[in-house]
């Protein structure tokens, strides 16, 4: 009965160090990346360390992402000689 | 709640039916154990003290889960795939961790039995809980934002199921004998499995993260997922692409220059699973090296439009009763 209880505290609280382990990792790359605290806890937590290396590819994919939309010009190509003079200047 | 609401949200069906096959593999094999007498012992969670307290705990989990999802589709799933995820990984764990020792260190006693004397694999159950469980945690996964924008609803890429079907036939033979040793006299008889080959148990880890990074790639629908996905495999393949040869030839050396009077091994016999994982290795490193080239990454299959009055079809639903219904059969068999 005892031996039965400490293996089942003893399988539960290994899981657990290991999810909330690969969770934790997956938050810090995540915040490093500014993904969605909600996103990168679940994907750690259920994807383990396949969720490390998934947090990691959509955190390389998002940041390019936001670069592209950064290198994008203000107005686009319809606004040429369009540009309006700033009245504050 | 609107129709079209109701169309966005995913299915509840196939990830229930996920969650009972993870739950199945719970009583599946976890650890086989062959002996140098011929003997095969399995292990499962069930047989541990406190195992079935730990599966019903899951089951309930999951009941919980299934009945938070009627109402509130995403948290449901969500608390099913905490759940199975833990018995997922505990099936990994364990496999994983048995396996990594036995191949580096052979000589280590487990439930009293002396590993020198025997081999060591993982059993079919670990590939069935694991390769469930990491479906229905992409399945959650995808539905919340980024992973949304990237996951296609439509179209699904070729590769990672090319590449899946193979790959699961060489994890699922590398737990499988690949050749046999025997002798007439004593009856004395050694199985070598894939996964207890020296330093096997790495390999093994780095397949079952190709499995994953692969279905990841069937989710998130972007070239950089499949490029290191495909990375990955064509050096698991080139691996134990060279085990699987180097043994076949070995085993054919053996058989060629052992004479059978010798009094130790007599006989070798190559089995039918090497030949598989040699097609299976063959095959996954080709269409792998295609997955290096954009071109390729980018050839998908149309799921097919659905169109407003026509009588909705759902893909998930038919899988998730396809799954259910195997499910039933071998419950059936197993009573009978």
């Amino acid at each position: 009965m005892i031996t039965g209880l400490l293996t089942y505290i003893a399988i539960l609280g290994l899981t657990g160090v290991w999810i909330l382990g690969w969770m934790g990792l997956s938050v810090v790359v995540g915040s490093f990346f500014n993904l969605p605290l909600k996103t990168v806890t679940l994907v750690g937590a259920t994807l383990g360390p396949l969720g490390f290396i998934v947090t990691i590819t959509i955190g390389v994919l998002e940041s390019k992402h936001a670069g592209e939309i950064a290198a994008l010009p203000v107005g686009g190509p319809g606004d040429a000689g369009n540009e309006l003079e700033d009245p504050f200047s | 709640m609107s129709a079209s609401d109701d169309a966005v949200k995913p299915r509840l069906l196939l990830p229930i039916a996920l969650a009972l096959v993870v739950l199945k593999g719970g009583s599946l094999p976890w650890i086989t154990v062959r002996t140098f007498s011929g003997n095969e012992r399995v292990y499962n969670l069930a047989d541990l003290r406190g195992g079935m307290a730990v599966i019903m705990t899951i089951a309930l989990v999951v009941l919980v889960g299934a009945t938070v999802g009627v109402f509130k589709r995403l948290t449901g799933m969500t608390i099913m795939s905490l759940g199975v995820a833990a018995l997922g990984w505990m099936a990994a764990i364990s496999g994983i961790l048995l396996s990594l020792l036995w191949s580096l260190i052979p000589s280590i006693n487990v439930a009293g039995l002396d590993l020198a004397k025997a081999t060591l694999s993982q059993g079919s159950g670990v590939v069935v809980t694991v390769v469930a469980s990491l479906s229905l945690a992409f399945m959650v996964v995808r539905q919340v934002e980024p992973f949304k924008t990237y996951a296609p609803s439509t179209h699904l890429p070729v590769l990672p199921l090319a590449v899946l079907v193979p790959l699961l036939a060489v994890i699922a033979c590398m737990h499988s004998e690949w050749l046999s040793l025997g002798t007439d006299g004593s009856g004395v008889q050694a199985q070598v499995a894939g996964d207890s080959l020296y330093g096997s148990g790495l390999v093994v880890l780095a397949i079952w993260l190709a499995i994953g990074l692969w279905i990841g790639a069937l989710m998130v629908n972007r070239s950089l997922m499949i490029s290191i996905a495909s990375g990955l495999t064509v050096v698991v393949s080139i691996i134990v692409g060279m085990y699987a040869v180097f043994l076949w030839a070995g085993g054919r050396l053996l058989d060629w220059l052992v004479p059978a009077k010798l009094e130790k091994w007599t006989a070798v016999s190559i089995e039918p699973q090497l030949y598989v994982v040699l097609v299976s290795v063959a095959v996954t490193f080709f269409v792998s090296v295609a997955g290096l080239f954009s071109r390729m990454q980018n050839v998908k299959i149309t799921l097919g439009l659905r169109t407003p009055g026509a009588v909705r079809f759902y893909y998930s639903d038919a899988l998730g009763s396809v799954i259910l219904v195997v499910l039933a059969v071998s419950f059936v068999l197993r009573v009978i």
